[in-house]
């Protein structure tokens, strides 16, 4: 019997997995998809490639449109952004904020002060940087600064909205990094090769992987997706740190199932779990002392319906917030290098209603997002605000004029704060299926008037960034059916009438089954990016278990043990290791 | 030829014809036919054989007409649908024949027919179910079409095929000949392309006769292609329409089991040529997608969907390729000089 076997390696999981493998558990982490266990080949930086990493699932039934979801060791984090901000102070229990301004009937069920240790923890781990400036950075943080906002220098954001760089978790540039460009090629006349140039070499493939600068061990190389970070961490822990015990991770690997026991005269308790080799087809089980579910916010409520698990408040899959994206684009008189450099660099935050940060992509990804829209093919005709010459699907004509030049090209994205709403949830498809059953399904029943009034503001002031920067054909997407902050559809509260999980992350309704994803955040965190907020979160879930099942002491708040995850310890470990 | 073993029904009469598949059969030239049994090493191809041939062609035109629309070019579709601009757009090929005959489909085509039929994750049972119910809706609701005095014998063999088809979920063609025509499967890439023609025979119900698309030599295939672009739009449109009443698309020929999921496919199929048409897909190893079903690029040729966008193109020794980098000399400093924050 195992100690831990967690259910997905994605941003979530490993997290999980290297704090209690440095105490000494012995942990299993199990993948759906594959192991790019050479990074510098497997991660090709190439749109169609990359595409390959994504698989289907999940259906939208409003919309009616697929939301594509990614597998793999890293899971979303090897197609993430980086972006490290914390969450907003006042979507915690105790903030008193305003209950006009934010979705406090959702809160946390503990307070933000008491996250920060957690935050700093993860912080420091990765570790978060402020990012440099690329062109469309620049471009970005001096058409904010023209439109009135102060700008932020605090990791913390306050009441006011601010413009600021990004918190990313990527390495800041050192040596030939940023300053040289250099076709993709691995031999010693590479200028960008590791050690001459350190940290992001400013490529513009966030979105496919990270494996910048080449000849860089595997825990050095610059976006800290945890295929980056955590995984090698947690597969080295008996190397690095006294007491710690090396984490399994086995790939190909996808839990079907959820196994529980009777506990106690009306409860249950997870005792391990059900999963298929998928290129063996073998079928495996497996018992564990404490299970962690973090497959994901639409595979974990998918998972614990499939496995006919408890849901006595009906709170499973509810709650399901994704900050109702929006894309805002325009094209400006010179080159803002949309395609060039860290994906996204600077954002703003606006208390209350919610992020935009500037979003770089390829042509492709462009194309791809702009062609799906909740309001139709692009309509001019009366589109709004000012500034704004169009709403919709972008096909045809235009298309091509949005990416003639990709390199004048300039985008916003926009993050709503998405309050919580009971309607919103996950359900599994009567009609769409993948060889693991039916498919997960969202069912978007509901925005409310805050939520669409939130994105209405964000979209105002997207504009008036569009205006200071002189875009012209500035368009919206409207882009509803894109997901790309999946969260809360495994809420944990402060009440039980509404939520799935008590304050440590624990299943109120099945004991020793812990969750440690997106899906365990009680709310869409004020708009800003998840990642930072669930790593947060799962380091306190990890230091919960192992106080209540293994009875062990915490250890964040007092710093006992921190090393980070390029510490030159964990380097050798990993080429020690052969990562 | 097989004698046809039963009646064809009026249902499968109508959607061979509105779908455009009998235009094709009709059409294709005949030195296609004597090309192809060459290629099968003298044997007289089958009619699975001779279907897969249709079908292909089918999905093709089908998906030509809908890169046209999302990323329209100088190319014969996009000039068909009257929208077009100057140099190429999203299809990337105007000589479907010439590539099939000579088994060299291009990677535009198999990367879109990837995309969709992956993401869609449609069980082949519900695909069947679908086309089933969808024929007997066209029987119970016919048009007047042209061309229904007597039944050639491509009608009879599409007919006969067909019938396999949609009882096995495939029809095998064997190993001989051009491995990336076989087999042929029902999967969604077929089943988006009948919903696009038959929704043409909505919108435009004259596209169903022959004629049209001469920008393309002997003229477009499928009633979606010979659209012009608005009416496509509105094709698409009717399948986003999520409300059966005001639907005649759904109301008169799709039906509403299938209203749930038109938008799903929609959606799927634009993005997916955008995606497609502005990446590197064109450059897919297309024999070795064939043989093994892997994704490897051929990078060493230029992206034309990255041309188009100005994105990156290089020069390697002299010629131009298209690679990507390591990285950009775009590092410009920090703002107002910070390098951290406070906590």
């Amino acid at each position: 019997m195992r100690d831990v076997i967690i259910i997905g390696c994605g941003g979530g999981g490993p997290v999980v997995a290297k704090e209690l493998a440095a105490k000494g558990l012995d942990v299993l982490v199990l993948e759906r998809g594959e192991r790019f266990a050479d990074s510098e080949k497997e991660l090709e930086p190439t749109d169609f490639v990359a595409f390959e990493h994504f698989f289907p699932g999940v259906v939208d039934s409003r919309t009616r449109a697929f939301r594509y979801q990614v597998s793999g060791v890293g899971g979303t984090t090897l197609h993430y952004y980086g972006n490290h901000p914390r969450a907003m102070p006042q979507v915690f229990q105790g903030s008193g904020a305003d209950r006009n301004r934010f979705d406090v009937d959702h809160s946390f069920p503990f307070s933000y002060e008491e996250l920060i240790p957690y935050y700093e923890w993860v912080e420091q781990t990765l570790p978060v940087q402020t990012a440099p400036m690329d062109t469309k950075a620049r471009v970005f943080l001096e058409a904010a600064s023209a439109t009135g906002l102060p700008v932020q220098t605090s990791k913390d954001i306050g009441d006011v909205a601010t413009f600021r760089p990004q918190q990313n978790a990527i390495l800041q540039p050192k040596g030939t990094a940023g300053t040289v460009t250099s076709l993709r090629h691995h031999d010693a006349t590479n200028p960008l090769q590791y050690p001459q140039a350190e940290g992001c070499t400013f490529c513009g493939y966030c979105q496919l992987g990270c494996s910048e600068p080449f000849g860089a061990p595997r825990n050095l190389k610059a976006k800290r997706s945890t295929d980056n970070s955590y995984v090698p961490m947690a597969l080295t822990a008996d190397q690095w740190t006294a007491g710690g015990r090396k984490a399994e991770v086995i790939a190909d690997a996808h839990v079907r199932e959820i196994l529980t026991e009777r506990s106690g005269f009306f409860g249950r308790r997870a005792k391990g779990v059900k999963w298929r080799d998928r290129k063996t087809n073998q079928t495996f089980s497996e018992e564990a002392k404490v299970v962690v579910l973090a497959a994901g916010a639409l595979e974990s409520p998918r998972l614990w319906l499939a496995s006919d698990l408890p849901n006595p408040n009906g709170w499973v899959g509810r709650g399901y917030t994704d900050h109702y994206i929006d894309l805002v684009m325009g094209v400006v008189k010179d080159e803002a290098n949309l395609s060039k450099g860290a994906s996204s660099n600077a954002r703003i935050d606006m208390p209350g209603f919610g992020c935009m940060e500037v979003a770089g992509t390829t042509p492709s990804s462009v194309a791809a997002l702009a062609a799906q829209s909740s309001k139709g093919f692009r309509d001019d005709a009366g589109a709004g605000p000012s500034g704004l010459e169009g709403i919709g699907r972008l096909v045809g004509n235009d298309i091509r004029a949005m990416l003639d030049n990709v390199n004048r090209l300039f985008a916003i994205a926009i993050l709503t704060d998405d309050h919580v709403e009971y309607r919103n949830r996950i359900t599994r498809s009567l009609v769409f299926s993948n060889e693991d059953g039916r498919a997960a399904k969202v069912d978007l029943n509901k925005r409310s008037s805050k939520t669409v009034a939130n994105r209405e503001a964000l979209v105002n002031k997207a504009l008036e960034l569009m205006l200071q920067a002189g875009a012209q054909n500035v368009a919206r997407a409207d882009a509803t059916p894109i997901t790309i902050h999946p969260m809360s559809s495994m809420r944990m509260g402060e009440h039980a009438i509404d939520s799935v999980l008590d304050d440590s992350a624990e299943a109120r309704f099945v004991d020793r089954l812990f969750i440690a994803d997106n899906s365990a955040l009680a709310n869409g965190l004020g708009g800003t990016n998840p990642t930072n907020t669930t790593q947060a979160v799962a380091t306190r879930t990890a230091e919960k278990i192992f106080q209540r099942y293994f009875g062990g002491d915490p250890w964040v708040k007092e710093g006992d043990g921190f090393v980070s995850s390029v510490d030159p310890s964990v380097t050798q470990a990993v080429i020690n290791a052969g990562l | 030829m097989t004698e046809a073993k039963t009646p064809i029904t009026a249902g499968r009469r109508q959607f061979l014809t509105r779908t455009g598949l009998t235009a094709i059969a009709v059409s294709l030239p005949a030195s296609l036919w004597v090309r192809r049994a060459a290629a099968f090493q003298g044997q007289v191809p089958t009619d699975d054989q001779l279907l897969a041939t249709v079908l292909q062609r089918f999905i093709y035109d089908t998906y030509a007409g809908v890169f046209a629309f999302e990323v329209p070019g100088n190319d014969c579709y996009s000039i068909t649908q009257a929208v077009a601009v100057t140099g190429p757009g999203g299809q990337p090929s105007d000589s479907f024949e010439d590539d099939l005959l000579d088994c060299k489909l291009n990677g535009n085509f198999l990367a879109l027919q990837h995309i969709v039929n992956e993401q869609s994750i449609l069980p082949i049972a519900f695909i069947r179910t679908q086309l089933s119910v969808l024929i007997g809706a066209l029987g119970n609701n016919p048009i007047s079409m042209p061309g229904q005095g007597g039944d050639g014998e491509e009608v009879v063999f599409l007919d006969e095929a067909l019938s396999r088809l949609l009882d096995e979920g495939s029809l095998e063609q064997g190993t001989q000949g051009c491995a990336d025509l076989a087999p042929i499967q029902l999967n969604t890439s077929l089943l988006i392309a009948v919903v696009l023609n038959l929704g043409a025979s909505v919108v435009d119900p004259s596209s169903i006769s022959s004629g049209g698309g001469e920008a393309c030599g002997t003229g477009l295939l499928t009633p979606f292609a010979r659209l012009n672009f608005a009416d496509k739009q509105r094709v698409f449109e009717l399948l986003d329409l999520s409300t059966n009443q005001s639907n005649p698309l759904i109301s008169a020929v799709l039906g509403p089991t299938l209203l749930g999921i038109t938008g799903i496919l929609s959606g799927t199929l634009l993005s997916a040529a955008g995606l497609v048409a502005y990446s590197e897909a064109m450059n897919l190893d297309v024999q070795k997608y064939i043989d093994t079903g892997e994704v490897e690029l051929d990078l060493s040729k230029p992206v034309r969907g990255w041309e188009i966008a100005q994105y990156q193109t290089f020069e390697r020794n002299g010629k131009l390729v298209g690679d990507t980098v390591h990285g950009w000399d775009v590092f410009e400093g920090y703002w107002e000089g910070r390098t951290e924050a406070t906590s």
